[in-house]
C-alpha cells in the first residue's frame, strides 16, 4: 500500500470520506450570513520585541494604526507543553483547530512537517454548517512550505475531505500553468517531457489523496486571469510574502471568499542567517497588512462585514548568547509568546487585554463570531472581543 | 618547578590576551616567536656546526637575557611580528573568507527571492570561495613558518621557496592540515553549543545581560586557553615541517643558493650547513624511479590536503548556519587567523 492509499484509508476510517457525500447534503446547511473573516498568519514566527514595542517595532502600520482600530490581546501564548512545538506548521495547526494537539509527520521523517490535523479546521466547521462554495473558504500559502497546502482537512470523524478549504497559491498555480501547457499540440517531445517530469514533481509533494490537486471551476478561472496577466514564467509575479498579499487580493476580488487564512512566512528566513532578513520580513508584512487592510475597507463585499485576525504562528527564541537570537524551534520562553489582533464589526476598538490568553481560543472565539459550533476546539473563547 | 611556573604564567597571559581579537596580535607575534626557535633548533639538529645556542624560549612582555631581537621590550617584538603574521595570512586567506561573506547575504537571500533568476550567485558564491580558501591553505602554512623564521613580511611571498618546501614535505603538510581540522572540531562544537542549551533545560531569554556576560566569562575560559596552546602548537609544528623542507630542498637541489635571500645564507653558513651536497648520489634510473615517485606522491596528497582543506571550510559554513557570528565566524578560523574564541554578542556589549 502506497502513502496516499494508506492516508486515503485512514482517512475513510476515520469517517471523513465516508461521510462526505452526506456531509454537504446535510439540509440543515443554511446560507451564511455571518461576518467575513481573513486570518493573517503573522509569521513565521515573530517575537513581542519587533512587533509590539514601539521603540523597537518593524511593523508600525500594525502597532500605530491597526491595533486602535480593534482589541489586541498582547500577553497570548502557545501552550508550555512539551507536546506543544514552537513552529510553523503546528502553530497554523493550532490556530486553524483550536486545540493542541501533537503533531508528527505522517511517515515519521525528520525535519518534514507531513501532517494531517486531528481536529477539524475552521474551514471544515464552516462548510459543514453553511453552503458555501469550496472557493469561498481559501487558504493563501507560500511557496517554501507546501506541506501547509494540505491542512485544510483533518481526519477527524465527521468531517473531512468534502468540506475542505481550497488553497490558493504558486504550487497550485504552477499545476494549472503545467496541465495548460501541456494541452498545447505544437508543444516539442522535450518541453513535454520537462513539463511531466516537472508535473510529476509538483504531484509527488501531495501527500493526501490525488483529488487534493483538482482545481475546482471557480479557482481555474482565477488561474485563467492569473496566468493572462504574469504567464508561465514565474519571474514576473512578485516572490514571497509580496506573492502571497497579491494572491490574497486576487482572491478576494475574483472568489470573494466568506473565510481567508494568508500564511505570512518572510520573516522565518532569519533562523541562523542574515539579522535584517527578520526585521524586514516583518516590514513586508506590515505592508502586506495595509494593502489588505485597504481591500477590505474599500470593498462593498467586505467593508463593515469582515473579521480580520492578525496572530503569529509561534514566537521566536531570546537566546541572548547568540549573535543572531531569533531561532523558534528550542522552546525557549519568547518563542512562546504571541498576540492577536481581532478588528472588525461589534469588537471593542483600542482596548488591550494584557490577561494571559491561548493560542487555541482563536479558533472558538471565531466560531462563535461567526456563529458556527467549533465543538472540538479546546481553547476556551476570548470573551473580549464577544461581549 | 621554574619551568612549569613559566608555561602558567605563559599560558595565563596567552588567556588574557585571547579574550579580544586585538590583543590576540600579541599571541600571533608570540606564537611565531616559538615557531621561530623551533625551525632553529631543527636546523641546528640537522647542521654540521652548531654555531650559537639556541635562544631561550620567547617572552611576552619583556626579553629574557639571550633571546634575539634588538628591542628591550617582547611585547613591541610580538606585537610587530603579529602584525605582520596576520596582514599576510589576511592578504591571502581573507579573498576567500570574504566570499563566503557574500555568499551568507545572498544564499539566505534567495529566501525572498527563491530558487530563480540569480539563485544560484550566493551557492556558487561560497563554493569559489571555499576553493579559494583551501588553495591559500596549501601556500599559507609554509609561508608563514617562513615569515616567523626570517621576520620578513616579504619572505611570506617568497613563492618559489614555498611551493618548493610545501612539495617536498607534503605528507607533512597533509598531516598539520589534518591536525586543524580535527583540533577545530572542539572549538566548533563550543561555538555551537549556546544556540542548543535551550535543550538542556538551560532556557537564557530571562537572564539579565551582566549574566549572561558572567556566563560567557566562564564558558569561554577553557576555550580559549585550548585556542592559545593549540595555535601555537600547530605554529611550532609548521615552522619544523618549514626548516626540514627547506633544508631538504636544498639537499636534494630542488632549490639553490640562487633561490634563498642574504639572511637564509647567512644563517646557512653559520650552521655549516652551506654548500650542501647530497651524501648519496644515485644512478640515472634510480633518479628517475624517485623523482616519478615524488611526483606521484606529492600530486596525491597535495589533492588529499586540498580535499582536507574543502572539509575544513564546510565545517566552518556548517558552523556557521548553527550559530552564525556575523562577519568574524567567516573572517577569523581560531586555529589559523586570530586565536580569540570569546563569542560576545554586540546586543549585550551595547548594553541593550
Amino acid at each position: 500500500m502506497d502513502r496516499r492509499a494508506f492516508i486515503k484509508s485512514s482517512l475513510l476510517t476515520a469517517g471523513s470520506l465516508a461521510v462526505s457525500p452526506h456531509l454537504l447534503a446535510n439540509p440543515a446547511r443554511s446560507a451564511y450570513k455571518g461576518p467575513n473573516v481573513v486570518i493573517v498568519r503573522f509569521g513565521g514566527g515573530v517575537r513581542r520585541r519587533e512587533t509590539l514595542i514601539p521603540q523597537n517595532t518593524y511593523c508600525p502600520y500594525f502597532l500605530k494604526k491597526l491595533v486602535p482600530q480593534g482589541t489586541l490581546f498582547n500577553n497570548m501564548e502557545m501552550l508550555d507543553d512539551n507536546a506543544v512545538n514552537t513552529s510553523h506548521g503546528e502553530g497554523t495547526l493550532y490556530i486553524l483547530t483550536g486545540a493542541f494537539d501533537e503533531y508528527r509527520d505522517i511517515e515519521g521523517k525528520e525535519l518534514s512537517q507531513r501532517y494531517i490535523p486531528k481536529s477539524p479546521t475552521l474551514f471544515e466547521y464552516l462548510r459543514k454548517s453553511h453552503d458555501i462554495g469550496d472557493h469561498e473558504t481559501l487558504m493563501i500559502n507560500g511557496e517554501d512550505r507546501v506541506t501547509e497546502e494540505f491542512y485544510t482537512v483533518s481526519n477527524h470523524k465527521g468531517y473531512g475531505i468534502e468540506a475542505r478549504g481550497r488553497v490558493v497559491s504558486l504550487y497550485r498555480y504552477k499545476l494549472f500553468s503545467i496541465r495548460e501547457q501541456l494541452k498545447n499540440d505544437n508543444l516539442s517531445e522535450d518541453k513535454r517531457q520537462v513539463l511531466l517530469k516537472e508535473l510529476a514533481k509538483l504531484n509527488d509533494q501531495n501527500f493526501m489523496p490525488s483529488e487534493f490537486n483538482d482545481e475546482s471551476a471557480p479557482i481555474q478561472k482565477l488561474w485563467e486571469a492569473w496566468r493572462e496577466h504574469y504567464g508561465d514564467s514565474g519571474l514576473l509575479n512578485p516572490r514571497g510574502d509580496r506573492l502571497l498579499t497579491e494572491l490574497s487580493l486576487w482572491s478576494m476580488k475574483h472568489l470573494r471568499p466568506r473565510m481567508l487564512m494568508v500564511n505570512y512566512n518572510d520573516c522565518d528566513y532569519v533562523h541562523w542567517g542574515v539579522k535584517s532578513h527578520y526585521t524586514r520580513g516583518i516590514s513586508i508584512m506590515d505592508l502586506g497588512l495595509r494593502q489588505l487592510v485597504d481591500f477590505i475597507d474599500r470593498d462593498a463585499f467586505y467593508r463593515d462585514n469582515t473579521i480580520l485576525v492578525v496572530v503569529p504562528d509561534c514566537g521566536r527564541d531570546s537566546q541572548k548568547m547568540m549573535a543572531i537570537p531569533y531561532q523558534h524551534h528550542f522552546g525557549d520562553r519568547t518563542s512562546h509568546e504571541i498576540f492577536a489582533l481581532f478588528r472588525g464589526p461589534g469588537i471593542p476598538r483600542n482596548r488591550i487585554v494584557d490577561r494571559f490568553t491561548l493560542q487555541s481560543s482563536v479558533a472558538p472565539t471565531l466560531g462563535r463570531l461567526m456563529g458556527i459550533d467549533t465543538p472540538h476546539c479546546t481553547g476556551p473563547d476570548l470573551r473580549e472581543v464577544l461581549s | 618547578m621554574r619551568h612549569v611556573l613559566r608555561q602558567f604564567k605563559d599560558l595565563f597571559i596567552g588567556y588574557i590576551l585571547s579574550q579580544t581579537l586585538a590583543t590576540a596580535i600579541l599571541i600571533v607575534g608570540w606564537a611565531l616567536h616559538v615557531g621561530r626557535r623551533e625551525s632553529q633548533r631543527t636546523w641546528k639538529s640537522l647542521a654540521k656546526e652548531h654555531g650559537d645556542p639556541l635562544p631561550p624560549s620567547p617572552s611576552w612582555i619583556l626579553r629574557s637575557p639571550g633571546e634575539l631581537g634588538r628591542r628591550r621590550f617582547a611585547l613591541l617584538d610580538n606585537a610587530l611580528l603579529g602584525l605582520k603574521g596576520i596582514v599576510a595570512t589576511w592578504l591571502v586567506t581573507w579573498p576567500g573568507c570574504a566570499l563566503w561573506v557574500f555568499a551568507w547575504y545572498d544564499g539566505w537571500n534567495n529566501s525572498f527571492f527563491k530558487g530563480y533568476e540569480q539563485s544560484a550567485v550566493g551557492p556558487t558564491t561560497g563554493a569559489v570561495g571555499m576553493v579559494l580558501v583551501a588553495l591559500t591553505m596549501m601556500y599559507h602554512p609554509m609561508a608563514l613558518a617562513r615569515l616567523a623564521h626570517t621576520g620578513m613580511f616579504r619572505s611570506y611571498f617568497d613563492f618559489r621557496i614555498i611551493r618548493t618546501v610545501v612539495r617536498q614535505r607534503a605528507v607533512s603538510c597533509l598531516i598539520w592540515a589534518a591536525s586543524v581540522l580535527v583540533l577545530s572540531l572542539p572549538l566548533t562544537a563550543v561555538k555551537i553549543l549556546p544556540n542548543v542549551l535551550p535543550r538542556f533545560g538551560i532556557d537564557t531569554s530571562g537572564w539579565s545581560d551582566a549574566e549572561t556576560l558572567t556566563f560567557l566569562d566562564s564558558y569561554y575560559a577553557v576555550p580559549s586557553l585550548y585556542a592559545v596552546v593549540v595555535y601555537t602548537f600547530l605554529q611550532d609544528r609548521a615552522s619544523r615541517i618549514y626548516a626540514s623542507g627547506l633544508f631538504e630542498s636544498l639537499r636534494n637541489g630542488s632549490l639553490t643558493e640562487n633561490d634563498l635571500r642574504d639572511a637564509d645564507i647567512k644563517e646557512f653558513e653559520s650552521l655549516g650547513m652551506l654548500p650542501v651536497t647530497d651524501p648519496r648520489p644515485l644512478p640515472l634510473w634510480m633518479k628517475g624511479l624517485s623523482w616519478t615517485g615524488f611526483q606521484l606522491k606529492a600530486s596525491l596528497t597535495a589533492v588529499g590536503t586540498f580535499l582536507i582543506w574543502m572539509t575544513f571550510g564546510l565545517m566552518v559554513i556548517a558552523g556557521e548556519f548553527l550559530n552564525h557570528q556575523p562577519f568574524r565566524g567567516f573572517l577569523n578560523q581560531p586555529l589559523i587567523h586570530l586565536p580569540s574564541v570569546k563569542y560576545v554578542p554586540d546586543h549585550l556589549k551595547d548594553g541593550h
